[in-house]
């Protein structure tokens, strides 16, 4: 519901008296929807936590099921694969999820939270390669090896172009996001 | 007890919490988000208020804080921003009118960068130096400087716009 609270005479020369006079649209926020609120808010923070390493479970769920078609050599790659996945899981919950400002900071403390929040996100948006798609590469260049070894070298190679366009596709993505992260930090550098 | 605290920041502040919005979003719909944001993390932020601030202190660090984050995550659809000095330095046609001022005003807050957007907001909310350097963190000599250029910068644009409704 909205509220609108009458002008008290303001006088457009005197900025405060003109603030502090305006028409007041306020929404009406009531305790009960603001417990609704805060209950809805922690599910899906709680929910998105999890999503993460949900698709992990996914992905070693349905690599180990390949481990029982194969045999010897041919384990290789599903295994490699899921190590790999292990261990982004691993990295993921080492990063941990975006950290709470303090709610009574004040506001160069606030800033100075932002930007560290900022740059840890770049930083681990810039070296993606290194803990993200790295970990991948042992187990799809083994399920190339494979596939080189049952179809051909010319059967394998649109499967290796795939892999290599989804994996520089994913780090262009994240270079991009980085620059991005990288502008809003120099423009919070910038605060007196 | 974080309940009371909540129900008694809003009959004291609610109103102001509402104007501080007009700082930091032009879109009105929007706006509505972000007070209930507000709204939300003040009632949440309770359960860690320990009294050692005052309770008009704390809620303006929280509303404050609020904002920051909201600017921060929605900055790429607002315009650059900018420090007191360079504003300062900008020609902005003016008009007396009431609504038009107040238009004014508002997109000059707008404009300004987190720091001085805090100061002049709880300038305009009627805070003396010490309770902004409280709410702020800044020096007293720091706020003192800050107040005194929005205080000219104010005189300037808003006399000149008197002049030109004449």
């Amino acid at each position: 519901m909205k509220e609108h609270g009458m002008p008290n005479d303001p006088n457009p020369k005197d900025p405060r008296n003109l603030w502090q006079n305006q028409e007041a649209e306020s929404v009406t926020i009531t305790l009960d929807y603001v417990r609704r609120r805060s209950a809805r808010l922690e599910r899906r923070i709680y929910w998105r936590n999890s999503r993460e390493y949900e698709a992990g479970v996914v992905v070693i769920g349905l690599f180990i099921a390949r481990l029982g078609r194969d045999h010897g050599w041919r384990l290789a790659p599903p295994l490699l694969v899921i190590a790999a996945t292990m261990y982004v899981m691993f990295q993921l919950y080492r990063r941990g999820p975006s950290r709470s400002l303090p709610a009574d900071a004040g506001l160069r403390a606030s800033l100075d939270f932002h930007l560290r929040e900022l740059e840890r996100q770049r930083y681990a948006l810039h070296t993606v390669w290194a803990w993200y798609l790295l970990p991948f590469v042992p187990g799809f260049v083994a399920a190339f090896v494979v596939r080189v070894v049952d179809r051909g070298f010319a059967s394998a190679i649109p499967f290796g172009a795939g892999f290599v366009l989804i994996f520089f596709g994913v780090w262009t993505l994240n270079q991009w996001a980085a620059r991005k992260i990288g502008r809003s930090i120099q423009e919070l550098k910038e605060q007196p | 007890m974080k309940n009371d605290l909540y129900e008694r920041a809003v009959a004291e502040h609610g109103t102001a919490l509402g104007r501080l919005t007009r700082g930091y979003e032009a879109d009105s719909e929007k706006r509505r988000d972000l007070l209930q944001e507000i709204h939300l993390a003040l009632w949440r932020s309770f359960e860690g208020f320990d009294g050692r601030c005052s309770l008009r202190t704390w809620v303006y660090r929280v509303a404050h804080n609020t904002a920051v984050s909201w600017v921060i995550r929605q900055k790429r659809a607002t315009p650059q921003m900018v420090s007191l000095e360079e504003l300062d330095a900008m020609a902005v046609p003016r008009d007396c009118d009431r609504n038009i001022a107040l238009d004014e005003l508002t997109r000059l807050i707008q404009r300004l960068k987190p720091l001085d957007r805090q100061v002049i907001l709880a300038w305009l909310e009627g805070m003396d130096a010490a309770a902004i350097g409280e709410l702020t963190g800044l020096s007293g000599r720091n706020v003192a400087t800050k107040i005194h250029r929005i205080k000219t910068l104010l005189a300037r644009d808003f006399n000149e716009g008197a002049r030109h409704a004449k």
